[in-house]
C-alpha cells in the first residue's frame, strides 16, 4: 500500500468521499468488468459494480492496512455478484412445468437463437460469444476463471480473494476452463461468422 | 499412462507455475502423445483469447450516480453513529452545564500554559487543509474540462474552425504573428487547406491528418516555462481564456498556497503548474504571449520529428490488415478443431497487434495536432524587490489569533469530555479493577 493510498483511507475514514472516489479511481473499471463477466450484461454489472462500492465505502473501518486493497476489494464484488445470482436463481422458472394463467395454462419455450441471422450479426465481437461460453459457466469455477485468465491474477490473489485453499483454485481453474473449452467447440460456427 | 494426471500439468505450464523437473516431463510426455499435445494447445489457444478479450469502459454517468449514492450512505453513516452518542451525551441539562463547566476550568489552565504551541499546530493545520482542497480543486477541474473539451459541441466547433481558417489564412497573406520553424510549414500548408474545406468537428482534424498520408512532416512540439506572476488567479483565468479562444484545453492543473496567512488574505501567494493543450498552429503564438503576464525566469522548448516512424508504424498496419484477411479466408476453410484454434490464435494475435499500432499512431496524431505546454507559475509580491512596509494591523492580528486558539481548544476540550464520557461505561470498571489490584500489591509489599 503507497502512503498516498494510506493518506486517503485515513481520510476516507473521517468521511471524505471526495478520497474514496480517488482511491477507487483506478480500481472501478476493473470492479465492472468483473462484474460485467460474471453477471453477462452491462446494466446488471453498473448497479452490482455500485452497490459493491457503495459497501466498499461503508465497510472502509474494516479493511487492515496491511492486506491488499484490490484483493479486498475484488472480494466483495465478487460477493455481491453471488448474492445476485443467487437472487436470480430464485425466480428462475422451471421449462418443464406448465405455468397457469387466466388463460388456461402455458409452457415455457426457449428460442433457437443460434440459427437466427440476426442474433449472429448482433454478436459480431469475439468478446460477446466468450461472453455466452462464460455465463454457462458454473458460478465458482466461472469467479476463478475470470479473475485468472481475464484479469491476471495470481493463484495466490485468487486465493485470498475467494477464501480457499489454492488446491481448490487450482482445481477449479482445471475444471472450468474445460468446461469452457468445450462451450466453445460447440460454437465454432458462432465464432467462424463473426467479423474480428 | 495416466494422461489425466499430465492435464492438470498442462493448466499449470500455460500458467507459469510447473518447476523444471515437471515442466520436462510433461514436455517428453506431449513429444509422444498427441492427445495431451492437442489438449495443451486448445487450453494455451482458450487462455490467449480469453486474456485477448477487451476491457469494457465504464458506462456513461457511472461516477455521477456512484457519487450521489456515496452521499446518500455517507449520511446514513454519520446519522447511525455520530447522532445517537451526541444524543445520548447531551439529553440532560445537567450534564451539559457539568460538562461545559468543567470545559471552561481546563481551557484556562491550559491556554496560560500551551498558547504558543497550539497556534503553531492549528497554523499549520490550515495550512495543509487548504492545499489539500486546492489539490482536490484541481481534480475536480481536469475531470469536468477535459471530456468537455473533446466533445466540444458541433455548433461551437464549427464556429471555431471558421475563425482557425480565416486567421490562418490572413497569417499566410501578410507577415506572420505565427513565426513557425521552416519545416512545420509543410504540414500547415496542407492543412489549412483542409480546415478551410472540412469545417467539420474536432475529430475531422486527426481524420485530416490520416488522410493526407504524410507528405508533410509531424512534429511534436513540446514547452516548458516557468514564470514570476504578481497575481496568481487573475492571470491563470487570463491563460485559460487564451487557451480555448485558441481551441485548445487543460490537461492537468494543480495549485496550492505555498504562504498561507490565515489572518490577511492579501499575503497570501500561490504557485502551481499547468499543462496545456495547444492546437499546433497557435504554438509559437501562445509562448510568445505569455511573457506579457510576468517573468520567465525559464524556458525550453522541444520539437520532435516523427514522420519517418508514423510511416513506418502506418505501413506495418496495413501489412497486418493484409494478413488478417488472409487467415480469415483460411479459418473458412478450416475443418479440424486444432486447426480452428490454431488459426483463431494466430489471428486474434494480428488483431492485437494491428490494435496497438493504430492506437500508437492515433496518440501521436494527437501530441501533433495538439501542442503541448507545461506552465510552472509562482506568485511574488512584487516582481521589483523593494522594502517591505510594517504592517499596522499587528495587534487585532494578535488578537484575532488568541481567539482563535481559544476556540480551537474549546472545541478539543469538548470533544475530549464527549469521549470521557462515553468510554466511561470501560474506564470504571478497569479503573476499579486497577484500584483493587494495586492496592492488594501495595499490602503484599508492605
Amino acid at each position: 500500500m503507497s502512503d498516498n493510498e494510506a493518506l486517503l483511507l485515513k481520510k476516507i475514514k473521517e468521511g471524505d468521499i471526495r478520497s474514496f472516489e480517488l482511491l477507487i479511481s483506478e480500481y472501478q473499471v476493473y470492479a465492472y468488468n468483473v462484474a460485467y463477466r460474471m453477471l453477462g450484461n452491462e446494466e446488471d454489472a453498473k448497479d452490482i459494480t455500485q452497490e459493491a462500492l457503495i459497501k466498499v465505502y461503508k465497510s472502509i473501518h474494516k479493511f487492515k492496512e496491511t492486506s491488499n486493497f484490490s484483493t479486498w476489494l475484488y472480494r466483495i464484488v465478487m460477493n455481491t455478484c453471488k448474492d445476485e445470482l443467487k437472487k436470480r436463481k430464485e425466480v428462475t422458472l422451471s421449462l418443464d412445468k406448465e405455468i397457469e394463467t387466466d388463460d388456461g395454462t402455458v409452457s415455457l419455450e426457449i428460442g433457437d437463437e443460434r440459427l437466427n441471422p440476426s442474433v449472429v450479426v448482433e454478436r459480431n465481437e469475439v468478446g460477446h460469444v466468450v461472453q455466452e461460453a462464460i455465463s454457462a459457466l458454473p458460478d465458482a469455477n466461472r469467479i476463478v476463471i475470470v479473475l485468472r485468465d481475464i484479469q491476471g491474477l495470481s493463484y495466490e490473489e485468487i486465493s485470498q480473494v475467494i477464501k480457499e485453499p489454492i488446491g481448490t483454485v487450482k482445481s477449479r481453474i482445471n475444471r472450468g476452463r474445460g468446461q469452457l473449452k468445450k462451450i466453445l467447440m460447440d460454437q465454432k460456427h458462432l465464432i467462424l461468422s463473426e467479423q474480428y | 499412462m495416466n494422461c489425466d494426471r499430465y492435464e492438470d500439468l498442462i493448466h499449470l505450464y500455460v500458467d507459469h507455475r510447473l518447476d523444471k523437473k515437471e515442466t520436462g516431463n510433461l514436455l517428453s510426455h506431449m513429444e509422444t502423445c498427441d492427445h495431451c499435445r492437442q489438449t495443451y494447445e486448445e487450453i494455451s489457444a482458450l487462455k490467449d483469447l480469453l486474456g485477448g478479450i477487451q476491457m469494457k469502459a465504464l458506462p456513461e454517468g457511472f461516477e455521477e450516480e456512484l457519487h450521489v449514492r456515496l452521499l446518500e450512505a455517507s449520511e446514513e453513516k454519520t446519522n447511525t453513529w455520530v447522532e445517537r452518542i451526541k444524543e445520548r451525551l447531551w439529553s440532560g441539562p445537567k450534564m451539559k452545564m457539568a460538562v461545559s463547566f468543567s470545559g471552561v476550568a481546563l481551557a484556562a489552565v491550559l491556554v496560560i500554559g500551551n498558547t504558543g504551541l497550539l497556534s503553531d499546530i492549528s497554523q499549520k493545520t490550515v495550512m495543509e487543509e487548504a492545499s489539500y482542497d486546492m489539490a482536490y480543486e484541481s481534480v475536480e477541474e481536469t475531470a469536468a474540462e477535459a471530456p468537455m473539451a473533446l466533445m466540444a459541441e458541433p455548433e461551437m466547433a464549427k464556429m471555431d474552425m471558421a475563425v482557425r481558417s480565416g486567421e490562418v489564412a490572413v497569417t499566410f497573406d501578410g507577415a506572420s504573428n505565427v513565426p513557425s520553424e521552416d519545416v512545420s510549414n509543410y504540414a500547415v500548408t496542407s492543412q489549412v487547406e483542409a480546415f478551410g474545406a472540412s469545417g467539420g468537428t474536432q475529430k475531422k482534424e486527426t481524420k485530416v491528418v490520416k488522410e493526407n498520408d504524410f507528405t508533410g512532416r509531424l512534429i511534436i512540439k513540446t514547452a516548458n516555462l516557468s514564470m514570476n506572476v504578481e497575481n496568481y488567479d487573475s492571470n491563470n483565468a487570463e491563460i485559460y481564456r487564451m487557451v480555448e479562444e485558441m481551441g485548445g484545453y487543460i490537461s492537468d492543473t494543480s495549485s496550492y498556497y505555498y504562504i498561507f496567512d490565515q489572518y490577511d488574505d492579501r499575503n497570501n501567494k500561490k504557485t502551481g503548474y499547468m499543462t496545456l493543450r495547444i492546437p499546433y498552429l497557435y504554438f509559437d503564438q501562445f509562448v510568445g504571449q505569455l511573457e506579457a503576464y510576468g517573468d520567465i525566469t525559464n524556458h525550453s522548448s522541444n520539437a520532435n520529428d516523427i514522420t519517418k516512424q508514423y510511416r513506418d508504424t502506418s505501413a506495418e498496419v496495413k501489412n497486418l490488415e493484409v494478413r488478417e484477411a488472409k487467415l480469415r479466408e483460411i479459418m473458412g476453410r478450416a475443418e479440424e478443431i486444432k486447426d480452428v484454434i490454431e488459426v483463431e490464435r494466430e489471428l486474434s494475435r494480428v488483431r492485437s497487434e494491428i490494435n496497438r499500432h493504430q492506437s500508437i499512431l492515433t496518440d501521436w496524431e494527437d501530441l501533433v495536432s495538439l501542442s503541448t505546454v507545461t506552465i510552472n507559475m509562482t506568485e511574488v509580491e512584487d516582481l521589483k524587490v523593494n522594502v517591505k512596509p510594517v504592517d499596522k494591523d499587528v495587534w487585532t492580528k494578535a488578537r484575532e489569533g488568541f481567539i482563535y486558539t481559544v476556540n480551537r481548544l474549546v472545541d478539543a476540550l469538548e470533544g475530549f469530555v464527549i469521549w470521557l464520557v462515553a468510554m466511561s461505561p470501560i474506564i470504571l470498571p478497569v479503573g476499579v479493577v486497577a484500584i483493587v489490584v494495586l492496592r492488594k500489591l501495595y499490602m503484599r509489599w508492605k
